[in-house]
This record gives structure tokens, sequence and C-alpha cells, in this order.
């Protein structure tokens, strides 16, 4: 991984929330012979989703838009408020990663509905 | 030839070589060909895949190894074909001519995945600034006690997504304006996480990849101080090689006469 300004590469996708993203969800699929054969594997294609949506999200938002400091002469809550912000990122890059997603989508979604529903 | 069952790793050109990295379970990768087409292949053992972190690496490393010298298809994780021949006979010889006309369309491209988040609360601070609503519903809550507030918290969350939405909208505009001249195919893709600003697939030929990723740069550079921007690739086109049934239907009619009553659908 190397970094260009704010620019990071990386060769290939590091997260485990990528790999499944990438691995489990995109790429051919045929059925019939070629058939699907994994156990769970619809589950966690179907939890690797995010729902934007939720009473949780929103008072989350609240919660750092009320810390936030516009004045910048107080620094009171501005840590924790990136520290929020950043760990759902932090998540992101971490072997732990399946979990923070499934604890994002609770809450259903139309967006894994559509996606399901496309798929069948 | 093999009796078994075979895990499948990608659809690749017939002449190409097996890759030497080993494939699920430490099982040997090998090559199943029918004309022009092959089949990147280990034996699938018995009983049914598990889901693990090692496993979906090893898939993604068998076809990696092999992108980085040819054209692949790749296929998603846990696909098996019940035996070799029902691989070349069901699979490769009744889709011939769509597999083949595929890999022409792939043929020297490659994949890369653009992802941007917004650093720190670069994001909140922008919206707060520029909506007037969002500064007089946060005073309204100032200071006062939470089981008095949860309403008005919840409006105030409500705006802020809906300000982050627009924001990620933009953005995500203005990066796809600048890189997709650069691109034969893009593919906008749903974030994964609520910090993400927005997340995008290219289909890049390789001679283009240089000037792709000045395009890049470039952005990076503007966005410097409010967008972290990660470039991943380049890889095998998985956000690009879907196949949907009617696709593969209409490939069957064309390439058989009559139905050999197998294919469920």
């Amino acid at each position: 991984m190397a970094t260009t300004g704010s620019l990071t590469r990386a060769p290939r996708p590091s997260s485990l929330a990528d790999v499944l993203d990438l691995i489990l969800d995109k790429g051919l699929v045929i059925d019939a012979y070629v058939r699907v054969s994994a156990l769970g594997i619809e589950v966690l294609t179907i939890d690797a989703r995010i729902v934007v949506a939720s009473v949780d999200t929103y008072l989350r938002f609240a919660e750092a838009v009320n810390r936030l400091d516009l004045s910048t002469t107080e620094t009171q809550g501005i840590k924790g408020l990136s520290q929020d912000l950043s760990r759902g990122g932090a998540e992101g890059k971490t072997e732990g990663a399946l979990e923070g997603a499934k604890k994002a989508i609770r809450g259903g979604g139309q967006r894994s509905e559509e996606r399901s529903g496309a798929r069948s | 030839m093999s009796k078994g069952s075979l895990y499948l790793y990608a659809v690749v050109p017939s002449d190409t070589g097996a890759p030497a990295g080993p494939g699920l379970g430490d099982r040997p990768v090998s090559v199943v060909t029918s004309g022009r087409l092959g089949v990147l292949v280990s034996e699938a053992g018995d009983g049914p895949l598990q889901v693990s972190g090692a496993n979906l690496r090893r898939h993604q490393q068998v076809v990696e190894e092999a992108h980085r010298a040819t054209t692949t298809l790749p296929f998603r994780y846990g696909v098996v074909a019940d035996s070799e021949r029902a691989l070349v006979e069901s699979f490769l010889e009744d889709h011939a001519e769509l597999l083949a006309s595929k890999l022409g369309d792939f043929e020297g491209t490659t994949e890369l995945r653009v992802t941007a988040r917004y650093q720190g609360d670069a994001a909140l601070r922008e919206l707060l600034e520029t909506s007037p609503r969002l500064r007089r519903l946060r005073r309204s809550i100032a200071g006062r006690p939470e089981a008095a507030t949860y309403h008005a918290r919840i409006e105030l969350g409500e705006e802020v997504a809906a300000g982050l939405a627009g924001l990620r909208e933009r953005d995500s505009a203005a990066c796809s304006r600048l890189l997709s001249r650069r691109a034969r195919l893009e593919r906008p893709l749903e974030p994964v996480s609520q910090e993400q600003a927005f997340r995008a697939a290219y289909l890049v030929a390789r001679g283009e990849l240089a000037h792709f990723e000045a395009a890049l740069e470039e952005y990076s550079r503007e966005q410097q101080g409010r967008l972290d921007i990660e470039l991943t690739g380049p890889m095998a086109p998985w956000d690009f090689v879907e196949m949907d049934r009617s696709d593969l239907e209409a490939s069957r009619r064309l390439t058989t006469s009559g139905h050999k009553g197998r294919w469920a659908s």
C-alpha cells in the first residue's frame, strides 16, 4: 500500500468486508450444473449491506452534530466526534469488518430487498 | 479426466497455463478446456464449502494470479460443477459463443475500484456551514436533557442524513466526470460504511492505466483535507462480468437446438 497526498493505493481489496463484497457478491454465477455450494452463503451476502435509514443512525448523526464545535476556540467534543466517525472506517480495515457490516445493516432495508429480489 | 465435482475460479482463454499458487484446501489448480475456452478449477472435495476468510482469500489469489497474465472472467465464490463433463458440455459448449465474446470484451482491460471517505468531521462541518436549518435545529437541542429532545434529535439526524446523501451525490458525480473519460465502463457501488463518501468500479484498458491514475491523483490533491481516496487494483473484472439468467438462456437457445431437459430454471 502506497500513499501520494490523500490517495492510497492497494493492489487488491484487503479488508474482509471488501473481499466479501467482491467475491461473494460479484463475479459469474450460473445455476443448474454449476451450483453455488457453500454453507450460509445467501445469509452472508445479504447481510453484508449497509442500510442508511434507521433511527439509530439519525440519533448518532444528531449526537455527532451536537458535539461538533463550530467556533474552533473550544476543542471540547471534536475529539469524540472524529472517533465516532472514524470507527466505522476503521472497522472496514480489519478482520472484524464483517461484524461491523452486519451491525450496520440491522433494520432491513430497501436495498437488501432490491438486491435479493433482483437475484431471484 | 476428473470424475468428482470441480470448484471453479475463472473462465480464461484455453491457452492459459494453470496458476502456480494452490487452490482451496491447498489442492492444485488446473485448466479444463473446450475449444478456445478454459476454466481454472480444482477438485471440490466432499461436503459443502465453508465461507471462511482463508477460502475467500484463496479464491481471490488464484483469480488474481491468472488475471496478471491473461483475460479472466472470475466466478463468484462457491461455484461448483458436478463433474468435468458437466462443466464442458453444459457450460463451456452450451455457452461457447457468449463466453468467447465476453472474453473478447474484457481482453486488455483491468478493474480498478475507487473508494472515497470523508476525513474526520469534514462532511458534518460542511453541512452545518451551508444549512441554516441544521444550525437552528442544533441550537434548539443544545443544553436540554436528552429525554426532552428525542424527536428534535431524530429530526436533526434525518436532516444530516439527507444532507450527507446530497453531498455524496455531488462528490461522486464530480469524481465520475473526471474518471469516466479514462475508463471503458463505470459502475457505482453501494457504500459499505457510513463514513464512505462514494465507491465506484472502473474497467480500464491496461494502456490507459497511467492516465486514469494521474486523473485520480489530481482529484485527490484537490480534495486534500476533505476526502481520503483509495485506489484498489488492478484486479480481475469482478464488478463487470455479471451475466444474468436471461443472458445465459438466450445463449443456450443460440447454441443448442432442442433442450436437453437438464437445465432447471
